[in-house]
């Protein structure tokens, strides 16, 4: 019996279980990098972005699945654009909402930020959810533009929603004076 | 092929270790004499302090600068956490308080360095890590001490 044991083990289940199991587990660095640096699969969570994500959040528990694109995310920001970032208040949770002003903009804000019009800092974003129930930019001011961690290019769940997130057709709010020196 | 997925992977792996453990950068610029000589110091910064993470008032950490469009680090040191009144040159006449989620930092060379007097509370989410030893121009490392 332990002869058996002895000249088995390289062959045996053991063996390659660890085999195996060592040269699938080596590939998880490479996927924790293509999560963090390229594109990430993930879940919407909140009302704040109703009615573009989560429209039945009242009636189900289902939440949308998107594809969030990590590549450069906060280069080139462009006023309609839906990003990820991390929490002014809470550097420890991510946040998603859509560019409505950049820098050099002039907004006119919504309760219960305190000052009616503000500009936009140089390096910074305005941010708003499209629903009513939303902590955005009107919370907590504009938010640096690197703390943004990526876009989301498209919406995987539910299948009668699928494809692309066309950002590029959203009709921005009125109450956006877009900075002059800028080139549309 | 082999040969490329075992590369691959070992640039994934290093990339995560210089991400999440510990990495090294170049230091330059007078805004923190004495502590940093002005060029040719390399920084040894603790990146399990990433977003602010342990950190506390007197640390050297290494941050975005808010303003800056190419995500310019900057390396100062913390005078406030959330809750903090600053008293120095603030924008708000006599002090405020440092918000929720934010750092003041200030670099040692007071006359020279650009940092939250000029552009504000840091967010926290914006810090890099926590600089806790440099490598000094004669190749010694030193500890950095709060």
């Amino acid at each position: 019996m332990a002869a058996r044991w002895g000249t088995g083990i390289r062959n045996g289940f053991l063996g390659q279980f660890s085999h195996y199991l060592i040269r699938y587990a080596t590939w998880i660095p490479p996927l924790v990098v293509f999560n963090g640096w390229v594109a990430e699969i993930t879940q919407i969570n909140g009302p704040s972005m109703y009615p573009f994500f989560n429209p039945h959040h009242n009636e189900s528990t289902r939440r949308d699945i998107v594809l969030v694109s990590k590549w450069y995310p906060d280069r080139n920001l462009k006023r309609g654009m839906i990003v990820t970032f991390r929490n002014p208040l809470n550097p420890k949770g991510k946040v998603v909402k859509r560019v409505v002003g950049i820098a050099g903009d002039v907004i006119r804000t919504k309760a219960p930020y305190p000052h009616e019009y503000v500009q936009v800092p140089e390096g910074h974003i305005w941010v708003e959810g499209d629903g009513d129930k939303t902590k955005d930019s009107n919370y907590y001011g504009p938010i640096s533009a690197c703390l943004v961690t990526g876009r989301v290019t498209h919406i995987l769940s539910p299948w009668d929603r699928f494809g692309r997130v066309k950002w590029w057709e959203h009709n921005l709010r009125p109450g956006i004076k877009k900075a002059r020196h800028l080139l549309e | 092929f082999r040969v490329l997925f075992s590369t691959f992977k070992l640039l994934a792996f290093t990339h995560l270790f210089l991400e999440h453990v510990l990495s090294m950068a170049p230091a330059s610029g007078p805004s923190m004499l004495p502590t940093f000589e002005v060029v040719g110091e390399w920084l040894v910064v603790s990146r399990f302090h990433k977003y602010g993470n342990g950190v506390n008032v007197g640390d050297l950490v290494v941050y975005q600068i808010p303003i800056s469009t190419s995500g310019e680090l900057g390396v100062k040191r913390i005078m406030g956490m959330p809750g903090d009144y600053v008293l120095v040159d603030t924008p708000v006449p006599g002090g405020g308080t440092v918000p929720e989620g934010h750092c003041w930092v200030v670099g040692d060379n007071l006359t020279a360095s650009r940092d939250s007097r000029t552009f504000g509370p840091v967010p926290l989410a914006l810090i890099r890590g926590k600089v806790f030893a440099k490598i000094q121009s004669n190749w010694l490392p030193k500890l950095i001490r709060n």
